[in-house]
Parts: structure tokens; sequence; C-alpha cells
């Protein structure tokens, strides 16, 4: 007896953590329903809500980018929409833009400079080039959008507006001088040889006072060589030397005599002028080939 | 009463920070440049008229009132005569706005669009006819022109009340679709705005009422699920029943019994039915839960009431109404949701602190705010313009959301970055050499004259204009207009002398103009100016006296001497080492001039002694919105500089 009762005693000792082990694993492998609904619910929802915080809408590719710059009331906002809308009509009114907006936009295939090499085939035609045409503030103080945005890379092409009857010849000139500077600078200084492309789009041509755009660009060239004479003996920015960056002030090619548009494609600018309005939905068919043709 | 609200109101305006006309309701024609104007003047000058502390604008005899969205990017703006005094505007803006918002919310969302499908005329009208009808009627509830809280009661009042209450025959009578039969067919239409109509029209009999018992049902839930789908804050986490509960602790039991209801339905038809007709009028707050548990019964005989009585296309009507006040009420839960937000989502915002994607809260910018007022404070911008700027940034900030892994920070210093920017951005062209070519008309010289107070450098500055405009091979006559300290004179004949010797070489001609002391500075400068003529002479700068700003006396003497010499521009010298001065130096000596005359630019000197706490001259642009022309950076003639926003920018926020 004695020696069968030793034998038992082993066996409690042996099984005291039992019990525990084992309630252990089958607390693990038998939770109750609702440690196991909680878990579920965790695994499955926890990835949702993250997936919701990160993930943000955007556009799935980058789009080639139209800049649309200019004085403020030149008809910018107006003309993005034009072209948004298939009818090419625009809205009944817009409001001064204090904020830049991008807009959607399509011209068929077709008119793409690759395009010719198609043939006329291909179906490939018959879809649309897709593109963004981003309209920027043309208040005084709001130009900085503009200007960091004018020589970024995605822009493919930039789309100054301008009011024919051009009242103030001065102030136009200025931002069309600013625009075709940063150009200038981007142009001459990236690797590429590709040029900047530049529509001056002479907008509002249906009013009474609209001046032809040979007038216009006569104008402006006349303008912006003063203003480059006048900038060049200006006082020093606070934050220049005074030295090495006389490329980066003087627009186009180094010589005195007077500015042409027709200059500035040594500099790798490439401009042309245009003359439309809004009001009567020209802007989609004379903007489409450009467009077309800066792909 | 509604022709009344026609002929106050002139036009209404809900325009995106972009310059898309949304949706706009004319009743008389208002010339576009009004609004234009306003925004250049208001929206991104930041200029507030006198007196009007930023509420409203007047132009051209009238008065625009707005309010601005700034999660959506949205401004409301309201149009009228400015002889009228109509009281109820604000509240007009603020119910549209949270109408606007509420209805459209997820449709601007959208990024690369333009336009949206918006029918808000008749919510619109529908908000019109109730704010006219409480400022200019008997006002039998007078609780409710005080906020718009109230208001959703005083709806549920009138939808529950057995007899209608007065105005509402009226109101049926006047709105436009009254005749619209009620589209029962069109029951299943996905979840719109617009989804009540067709829902709650309870077409006749009870029967019918409890056949569809679970489509409203659904459509209730629906539309409220996509209001809160359109909170900017909730994102997609915040599910209805959260909402409720992280609002309303208290009302937690009877909260899951709503679910309860809302999950098996069909056991409890009837009473979803009712629950459905009470919510409706006003979602989800305290009185829809006592109506579930008591007045039920009577809902219920109400809604057949209310069928049998009345035609269908008043039921339009009253669908209308009911959403509009549902939708007013819903925002508000949202807010106090939001500012509550620290119980049951505690956790989720502190998450969201570092992962992104938080909406910014009042509460949440102060502790940025404070910390850049103090960056703005310690690079001596005056604390008044310091504060103005700050709240402004906390202003546009409100509402709108944070990036993916983005700290609150990083926004608001973009933020407080651009509004600087802006702030020292001209809106003119400051090219002094091309304006003097446009400007100078005949033989009239163009004539520059320069103020400000005692000791901060107007000689030497005026020195080093003269200098830049001998360069450019000008012929200069300076004026000595400061007849009142000793040696002020004879201090400008040594610059003038210096100048010759440096310029004569390049072919440079000054000269100074020289009356001797004790004289009258006005008759002194138009002598100057038409001695200039006579002789030719392309510029004549004009130095001024120094004078204490706060000094009427003295400053009296500046509106004579600017209708007497008629100067092209007036520059003020500010010296960058002033401090908390600085504002009303600037106010003070633009305000001088008369009311038809203001300076046109301000010169800072001494720029080199306050290295990066260059706060003047933000404080002083800030004060006026007039643009900074120069800065002098040194002792030289050469040492004047023009501004570089960029420089300056990052100097601040450095």
């Amino acid at each position: 007896m004695d020696s069968t009762l030793p034998s038992p005693n082993p066996t409690p000792l042996m099984s005291a953590p039992m019990p525990l082990y084992d309630s252990m694993l089958a607390s693990i492998f038998a939770p109750p329903p609702a440690v196991l609904i909680a878990t579920l619910l965790a695994t499955f929802l926890v990835p949702i809500f993250i997936h919701f915080i990160v993930f943000r809408p955007r556009s799935a590719i980058d789009l080639p980018t139209f800049l649309l710059v200019g004085p403020a009331a030149s008809g910018k906002t107006s003309l993005m929409i034009s072209f948004e809308s298939e009818t090419g009509q625009p809205p009944a009114e817009t409001r001064t833009s204090q904020t830049p907006l991008s807009l959607e936009c399509s011209v068929p295939a077709s008119i793409a400079s690759a395009s010719k090499y198609r043939s006329v085939n291909d179906p490939s035609l018959k879809a649309h080039q897709r593109f963004l045409l981003s309209d920027t503030p043309g208040h005084g103080k709001l130009r900085h959008i503009a200007h960091s945005s004018v020589s970024s890379p995605a822009i493919r092409g930039v789309i100054f507006v301008l009011d024919s009857s051009l009242t103030d010849v001065r102030e136009v000139a200025e931002y069309l001088y600013d625009v075709l500077l940063a150009l200038q600078y981007s142009a001459t200084s990236s690797t590429t040889t590709q040029s900047k492309k530049l529509l001056v789009a002479c907008n509002k041509s249906d009013v009474f006072t609209a001046l032809p755009p040979s007038k216009i660009q006569k104008l402006l060239e006349d303008e912006i060589t003063q203003m480059r004479v006048s900038r060049s003996k200006g006082i020093l920015d606070v934050e220049d030397d005074g030295e090495g960056n006389d490329e980066k002030e003087w627009l186009g090619e180094g010589g005195e005599g007077p500015f042409t548009f027709q200059s500035m494609e040594e500099v790798g600018v490439e401009i042309e002028f245009k003359g439309g309005s809004v009001e009567n939905g020209e802007w989609r068919d004379r903007l489409s080939p450009w467009i077309g043709s800066c792909f | 009463m509604a022709d009344a609200a026609r002929s106050a109101l002139d036009s209404f305006e809900i325009i995106t920070t972009s310059g898309i006309l949304l949706w706009s309701k004319k009743y008389a024609s208002v010339n576009p440049n009004i609004v234009n104007s306003f925004i250049s003047d208001v929206l991104i000058e930041e200029r507030m008229q006198p007196g009007s502390d930023g509420k409203w604008y007047k132009k051209d005899s009238y008065t625009l009132k707005w309010t601005s969205s700034n999660d959506f990017g949205l401004i409301f703006i309201a149009v009228y005569q400015s002889l009228l005094q109509l009281t109820w505007i604000d509240e007009l803006l603020d119910t549209v706005k949270k109408l606007f918002t509420t209805l459209y919310g997820e449709q601007l969302k959208k990024p690369h669009t333009s336009t949206i499908e918006c029918h808000f005329d008749g919510y619109f009208e529908n908000r019109m006819r109730d704010l006219e009808k409480k400022a200019g009627g008997p006002r039998p509830i007078a609780s409710d022109v005080d906020g718009r809280s109230t208001t959703p009661t005083t709806d549920k009042g009138q939808w529950d009340a057995p007899p209608p209450p007065p105005p509402m025959p009226s109101i049926m009578k006047s709105h436009p679709k009254p005749t619209t039969p009620a589209p029962v067919g069109s029951l299943a239409k996905p979840v719109t705005p617009e989804i009540a109509r067709p829902i709650s029209p309870a077409p006749g009999s009870a029967s019918h009422l409890l056949s569809v018992n679970k489509r409203p049902v659904r459509g209730s839930r629906g539309r409220r699920g996509h209001a809160s789908a359109t909170y900017p804050s909730s994102g997609e986490e915040v599910s209805p029943a959260r909402n409720e509960k992280g609002k309303k602790s208290g009302k937690n039991t009877k909260k899951m019994r709503r679910w309860d209801a809302d999950g098996n339905a069909e056991e409890e038809g009837p009473d979803t039915v009712l629950d459905y007709s009470a919510p409706n009028a006003n979602s989800t707050d305290e009185e829809a839960e006592r109506g579930r548990d008591g007045t039920r019964k009577v809902d219920y005989i109400d809604q057949k009431e209310w069928g049998s009585k009345t035609s269908k296309g008043e039921f339009v009507l009253k669908d209308l109404d009911m959403e509009v006040s549902a939708i007013l009420k819903e925002p508000d839960r949202k807010d106090t949701n939001e500012s509550g937000s620290g119980g049951g989502l505690g956790a989720f915002s502190f998450f969201r602190n570092f992962v992104g994607g938080k909406v910014l809260t009042k509460a949440d910018l102060e502790k940025p705010l404070a910390a850049m007022l103090d960056q703005l404070l310690r690079k001596n911008v005056a604390r008044e313009a310091a504060l103005q700027v700050c709240d402004s940034v906390g202003k546009s900030l409100i509402g709108q959301k944070t990036g993916s892994f983005q700290s609150i920070e990083v926004p608001v210093r973009a933020a407080l970055e651009a509004a600087l920017r802006k702030i020292l951005t001209p809106t003119n062209s400051l090219d002094l050499l091309r304006e003097i070519q446009t400007k100078r008309s005949g033989r009239r010289p163009y004539v520059i004259s320069i103020v400000g107070v005692n000791g901060v450098g107007k000689s030497t500055n005026l020195s080093k204009i003269c200098f830049f405009l001998l360069q450019n091979k000008y012929k200069v006559l300076v004026a000595a207009c400061d007849t009142f300290r000793s040696g002020a004179v004879e201090q400008l004949r040594v610059h003038v002398r210096n100048l010759k010797e440096l310029t004569e070489r390049e072919g440079g001609v000054v000269e100074l103009y020289e009356k001797g002391y004790g004289k009258d500075a006005a008759n002194i400068a138009k002598d100057a100016v038409a001695h200039g003529e006579t002789e030719g002479y392309d510029v004549v700068l004009i130095d001024t006296a120094g004078r204490r700003h706060n000094d009427q006396r003295l400053m009296s003497s500046l509106e004579k001497f600017a209708k007497f010499a008629n100067p092209d521009k007036i520059l003020m010298v500010g010296e960058a080492l002033v401090g908390t001065d600085s504002v009303l130096q600037a106010r003070n000596f633009n305000a001088a001039f008369g009311s038809d005359r203001s300076l046109d630019g301000f010169i800072i000197s001494k720029c080199d002694t306050v290295g990066d706490m260059i706060g003047t001259l933000i404080s002083m642009v800030f004060a006026t919105g007039i643009p900074v022309l120069f800065l002098g950076v040194g002792q030289n003639y050469q040492d004047l500089r023009t501004l570089n926003i960029s420089w300056a920018v990052k100097l601040l926020m450095s």
C-alpha cells in the first residue's frame, strides 16, 4: 500500500502545473465568443481604418498640365471652364479667383503631334488625350502661385491670357515679362533641349475696343524693350550680391536692340499669339491644335 | 412677405475660392464688379473698411455681407442696398452655408471639377421666407431669432401640432412646386439630397404608409449616413452610431434601442414608420427620443391626418421644410461632436495627430498658433500685427484637413508663410524708373517727397535715391523743405556736393533748392516744383522735416504740403529698429495727407542693424497695405535695395 501510495502522489505533483497549462491552452484555443468576435472585428477593421486614414483620392497618374496665367479679369477661369464643357460654352459668370484650380480636360488624340506618324486606321486616334488645365489667380498679391509653378517640369505649356482691349499695357507686360523670365530660366538651366511653349491668348476679341493679336504683340514688344532696360538699371534686390546673375535677369538674347518674341526662341521659349473670345466659345477650337502640339 | 424679401436682398452668390460661381440668386441686377472688388479688397488684400470690423463691405450703394467655409473653399455673399437695415442676413448666410455644405459637400470634395449638380433654389427660398417672417412678422416665436439651435424645435412644433400654425398656408401657396405630384413611384431612388421628397409624402392612406415602411427607414438611415459622411471631420471611421454615442453619453441606452429597432425593423414595423415621421424633422435629437417613447401614437395619427387632409403637392413642400431643418440641425450636432471628441474619440484623434488626416479645430490650432505668434514677436513684428496675422491664419485653417503623416505644425507654418508672402507682395509693380518714364507728362518733373519720424534717415535715404536716379542719367533737383531743424539744409548741401562729385563723370546733374529756415515748407515745395519745371529737371526730390506721428499740429501741415507740392510719390521712411510703434507710425502718416491721398510706399532704413529681426516690414505693410519700395542696408549711397519677398519670408520664418 505504501508503495502504491506515493505513486499517485507524484502525479498530482506533476500535474499541478498541468491544469494551469491546460486551462491556458484551453482558453487560448477556445476563446469566449466575445473575444473571438472582437478579434475578428479588429483583424478586419484595422486595415480598413488604416486604409481610410492613409489613402487620399488623387488622380491616378500625373497628367500633362497646362498652366493658365495672366492678369486679373482677363478670363482665365472662364476659359478653363469653357474647355472642360463639351460645348465650349463658358458658365454665365465667374469671380476673382483666390486659389488655383485644375480641371481635367481632353482633346482628340488625332491632333497630338506624335499622331501624325500613326496610320489613319489606328484606333488610338479615336481616343482622347487627357490633360489638366490649371487656373491661377491673377491678382497681384497671388501671382507667386503661378510663378512657383511656371517652371515646374510637369508643365507642358503656359497659356498667358490677356484682355484684348489692353487698357493697361504696363501691367500686362510686367506679368508677361516675369513669366517669360521664369520660362527662360528653366529652359536654359534644364538639361533637355525641349523648348518651353507659351501661347498668348488674346481673349475678349468680341469687345468693340479689342485690338488684333498682331497689334497686341507689337505693343507688348515695345513695352518689354523699355522694361528690360529699366529693370537692368534698377536697384538690386536685397539678396542679390550683384554678380553672376545677368543671365537670370536679362530677357532674351544678349543684344541691346528691341525685344521681339521671335528672339525668345533662341533661349528655348516658343511663343505664339492667338486671338479669340470666351464669350463666343472659340477657344476650344483654337487652342486644341496648340495643346496637341505640346504633347 | 416673400415679395418684401425679394426686394430686400439684391443677390445671393455662392462662389468657390477659385472663382467659380456655383449658385446665385438674383433679385436685381448687380454689377459683378462689386463682388470682384469685394474679393480683391477684403479677401485678398485684407483691407477692412473703416468701422466695418470685417463684418460688411460697402461699395456703390450696396452692402455686402459674407461668410466662408474653409473646408470646402466656399464663400457665401449676400448683396443688398445699403439703405436697408437687414438684421437677418447673418443668419441667412449661416444657415445657407450649413445647408449648402451638407447637401453638396460630397460633390465639392471631388478633385478636378468645377461644376456641381445643384437645385438649391427651393432650399434657399425656404430659408429666406423663414427668416423674413421672423424678422418682419409679429414674431410668434421670439426665441427663434436668437439662434439656430432653437430653430428645429419650432419646426418640430409646426410639424407635430395637429392644427398647422398660421404661417404654414402662405408658405405652401408661395412655394414654387406645389403642383408637383408626389412621385410615389420613384421611392427607390438612390440617396440624393432630395430623397426625402419622394419618400415621405404619405400618400393619403395609412395602409400605404405602412406598406412602404421599410424604405423610409432605409432612406432616412441612408440620408443620415450620407450627411455624416459629408462631415469633413469624420471621414469614414466615425459611423453615425459612434457619432451619437460620442455626443451624448447620457442617452446611451436609448441609442442602443434605436439601433436595435433599425436592426430588426420587421418586428417593430409600425414603430419605425412613426419613428421616421418624427425624427425626419428633427433627426436624432432629444425630442425624437421622447417622441418615440411617449408621443409615438400621437405622431402616427398626426401623420395620417396630414395625409388625408392635404394634397400630395403640399407634402412635397412640407418635406423640403423638414429636410432643411433637419440639415440645419445636423451641423450643430457635428460641432458639439467635434468639440467633445476628447471623450470617446480621444484616442483616435491622438492617433491622427501623428498619422494626419485630422480636421483642424480651434483647439488644435491654439498651440501651434501661439508658437507662431512667439516667432513673429521674436522677429520684432508689432504685437497688434502679429496677433491679427495669426488670427487670420487660424481662421483660414479651421476645418481643413492635415495631410497624410503630417503634424499640425506643418499646415500652420505653410499658411503663415503664405500669409506673410501675401502681405509683402505688392499689388502693383514698383519699378520706379519705368514709372518715371511713363508718368512724366509734359514738362512737369516727377516729384517724390519723403516723410517720416525724426532721425529715421530721411535725408540719407533721399540722397541714396538721388544717387540711383543720377546713375540713370536723370536731372534731379533736391528741395530742402526741412526748415525747422538747424543744420538740415547744410546736411543736404553736403549730400548734393558729394553726389555731384560722384556722378559728374557719368553725366548726372543734381542741384539743391533751398530757401533757408523758418519758411513754410509747403510753399517752398511748390516753388521747387515750379523751379524744376522751368529749369527742365526730370525729378524733384523733396526732403521734409521729421515729425512725431502723434503730434497733431505737425502732422496736419502734411495735408497742405501734399496739396501744394502734389507729389507723384510720397514715401515714408521707417526704421527697422522700431518695434510696436511701427503700426501707429505707418497708420498716422498714411492718414495725414487727407482723404484722397495716401502714402505710396515705405523705405525701411537701417535693415543692416537688425539681422533677421525684420518684423517692422510686416507691421508697417500690414497696418496700411502699402508696399515696401526700398530697404536701406548700409551707410553708403549705393546701399539701397529693393525687397526680395522670399528673402524676407525666409528670415521671418527661420
